[in-house]
């Protein structure tokens, strides 16, 4: 919805005054929200979620229907920026490598598109200032959230194998790692060639029925969504469990404001009810759980005379350090079939080998490459095919016969990478949209240089003729963290170190906005076990909060 | 002035594809052979007029008004250079010359998008892929049993030193 240049948030409107109270106000039900609920609804907390969206009805999954490729590229699309789903808020990419930002607003949040990919950071991760000269360290270490990497393994049900040497030791999965199927093998004989150290992914799949969920029967591109349900998702994990807890979910609500008090702390939030109504929702504990887009939006929009540059935002940092990951594919061609059609599409195996900063390499920090599997018919012949009178040809020489390796890398975080609202754009509510900019810096730019280099080795190392890479002129967005960091000085971060506000402390932001640094692993696990520690530390504080 | 079609998340479904409803008769003859020429047949592959292609943007144009004046805009320019009449290869060139355009290079892209997206849905198109390539559309509602991982796979990665740094 466009108004124009200088346009102005819709003007505040009277609320119903009727109030929705609770211990805890949730503003956001994806990963870290539903995992933060859940947690604080078994030690008894009264805990109210307001989600912008809805819940994913079974009919929508595109993979219920014969035409899942075409539902799959237009309706599911996770380009928030052209999907057009309700709930979805405006949202702008620019930069010289705009990113495109990939947001779910729906119960379950932006997993709602996932391959269900799950990494423990290394305790590294958490040292990049002092280990490497590189971004800034976090208040918290590998062995504050390991607990709760534990808990966060068992609710989603994390199918994998404890002894990956590139990592701490850690205790048996739930479940065993998924099929590789005959792409994986031919992964794993070129990273067995060229010697380096792989392991079988850790991924959020069913490998056998788990908790009342079924095993994964391998039916393939798996971000289309699971029909079977073997795919956790908050969806069909926390949020079962967190409702027959208690906790309330309020689904359709837009929150317009956190509102504070004389004291300058937060007292809950302004919502547009699904009835259109503006509702007022209170609380002695505010969490925002909205993502790296979401939550320093909400904080922007919030701003008012005594936090005249958005809320909790003394140090500035609010919608700063922008961190997407340096993500690219390298799409190798192999002369067998690959088997495009079936298995976890996320990934087969992965290597951490470039993953800790070797100076030699001539930047810091490091990346992963996970080897996944192939594009559909549809994708294929979009990427690969043109048109003309050689289009079926190019397909036949492209489709099930090539075979991805996904590279993330380490991006440093940077306040001119960054999210502002958008003053030329609003939602369905009237409520700005967002604006990221995004640029590689020259340390990224070397890590995404070698890590192609180094996934094209493997590429032909697991026996492809050729490969083909689109670069890194636009990001993949799958990742949008730092936005609201964690930190211990006030002057350099937003929240401490429990996660509440350093302007606001009875304030929390719970997801990846919090995270100091990226690391070059995806997200979620770490998301969530900040969220499951998080609701601890609200918890045991919960005198401190009348 | 650049022209954009994207429909952006606009989903058409299969029964909602029948008799065009936005285009006239001279649109959709030339967009009957606009697409003919985007995805031509061969002895294995039929045509994209084979299947409801231009019915599928037609419906698309139904669903996403915004995007009409730019498809239409495109097939004005065709008309203007008297698409219809030229042979096959003077189709193909005047379509690179569309590509190729500023303003309405962008509306070719779309066009061939929803071309693709209908041509890859239709049934018999799906059992062409399957003989031709192995890839099985219906895979992803019937699954396909694999083995379980082989932890033997590991025997060299098992011995090697750990490789993380501890902090």
């Amino acid at each position: 919805m466009r108004l124009g240049r200088g346009a102005t948030q819709r003007a505040a409107e009277p609320d119903t005054g009727v109030s929705e109270v609770a211990d805890v106000l949730v503003v956001g039900g994806g990963a870290a929200g539903a995992a933060l609920a859940w947690r604080l609804s078994q030690h008894g907390a009264d805990v109210l979620v307001l989600e912008q969206g809805d819940w994913v009805a079974s009919e929508d999954i595109p993979k219920r229907h014969a035409d899942w490729q075409v539902r799959a590229r237009r309706y599911w699309m996770p380009s928030a920026a052209r999907r057009g789903w309700a709930a979805d808020y405006p949202v702008r990419n620019l930069g010289g490598n705009p990113v495109d930002s990939f947001v779910y607003a729906a119960v379950g949040g932006s997993v709602t598109g996932w391959g269900g990919a799950m990494w423990r950071f290394v305790p590294s991760d958490f040292r990049g200032e002092t280990l490497d000269a590189f971004g800034r360290d976090w208040p918290i270490g590998y062995d504050d959230l390991a607990p709760y990497y534990a808990i966060n393994e068992a609710e989603m049900g994390i199918a994998g194998l404890a002894g990956d040497p590139t990592a701490p030791a850690i205790d048996a999965l739930p479940l065993p790692p998924v099929s590789m199927g005959t792409m994986g093998d031919r992964w794993m004989d070129g990273f067995e060639r060229l010697g380096w150290y792989w392991w079988p992914q850790s991924q959020a799949i069913a490998s056998r029925d788990y908790r009342g969920r079924p095993a994964c029967t391998n039916l393939g591109h798996c971000t289309f969504g699971c029909p079977t349900g073997s795919l956790a998702t908050p969806a069909n994990t926390y949020w079962p469990a967190a409702l027959q807890g208690g906790v309330r979910l309020q689904t359709g609500a837009r929150v317009r404001e956190v509102t504070t008090d004389t004291r300058g702390r937060a007292t809950g939030v302004l919502y547009h009810g699904a009835d259109g109504a503006v509702h007022r929702a209170t609380a002695p504990v505010v969490v925002l759980a909205c993502n790296g887009l979401g939550t320093p939006r909400l904080l922007l929009m919030s701003a008012s005379p005594a936090f005249p540059d958005g809320l909790a935002n003394s140090s500035g940092l609010v919608g700063r350090n922008l961190m997407v990951h340096v993500q690219t594919i390298v799409c190798g061609r192999f002369p067998e079939r690959t088997g495009a059609d079936h298995g976890p599409w996320g990934a087969t195996a992965t290597t951490r080998h470039f993953y800790e900063t070797d100076t030699s390499r001539g930047f810091k920090r490091g990346f992963i490459i996970t080897a996944m599997r192939g594009f559909t018919p549809l994708d294929t012949a979009l990427q690969t095919a043109g048109w003309g009178e050689d289009h079926h040809a190019k397909l036949e020489h492209h489709l099930n016969h090539e075979a991805i390796c996904w590279v993330s890398g380490d991006d440093e975080p940077e306040p001119h990478n960054r999210v502002e609202l958008d003053r030329e754009h609003v939602d369905a509510a009237g409520l700005l949209g967002v604006v990221t900019h995004y640029t590689l810096s020259e340390n990224s730019r070397r890590i995404g240089e070698e890590a192609v280099a180094r996934a094209t080795e493997l590429c032909y190392a697991a026996g492809a003729e050729s490969v083909r890479s689109p670069g890194f002129g636009s990001l993949m967005g799958w990742h949008l963290l730092g936005t609201a960091r964690m930190g211990s000085d006030p002057s350099d971060s937003v929240v401490d170190a429990w996660h509440a506000c350093h302007d606001v402390p009875n304030l929390f932001v719970v997801d990846g906005s919090a995270m100091t640094t990226g690391a070059s692993v995806n997200p979620t696990h770490t998301v969530q076990a900040m969220a499951l520690r998080a609701a601890d530390g609200i918890w045991d504080r919960r005198a401190d909060f009348p | 002035m650049v022209w954009t079609a994207d429909p952006g998340g606009i989903y058409v479904a299969p029964e909602e594809v029948g008799e065009p409803q936005v285009l006239d008769a001279q649109a959709v003859a030339i967009l009957e052979a606009w697409v003919d020429r985007l995805v031509p047949g061969d002895e294995h592959w039929p045509p994209a007029t084979a299947t409801p292609a231009v019915g599928y943007i037609d419906a698309m144009l139904r669903r996403a008004p915004a995007v009409a004046p730019a498809v239409l805009a495109a097939v004005g320019w065709l008309a203007e250079r008297g698409f219809a009449e030229r042979d096959a290869g003077g189709r193909v060139g005047l379509l690179r010359e569309l590509e190729a355009s500023a303003e309405l290079g962008g509306v070719f892209r779309s066009v061939l998008e929803m071309t693709l997206e209908a041509y890859y849905r239709d049934p018999a198109v799906e059992a062409v892929v399957h003989e031709r390539t192995g890839f099985d559309s219906r895979r992803t509602m019937t699954g396909t049993p694999l083995p379980p991982f082989d932890e033997s796979r590991l025997q060299r990665v098992r011995m090697l030193p750990a490789r993380y740094r501890d902090a």
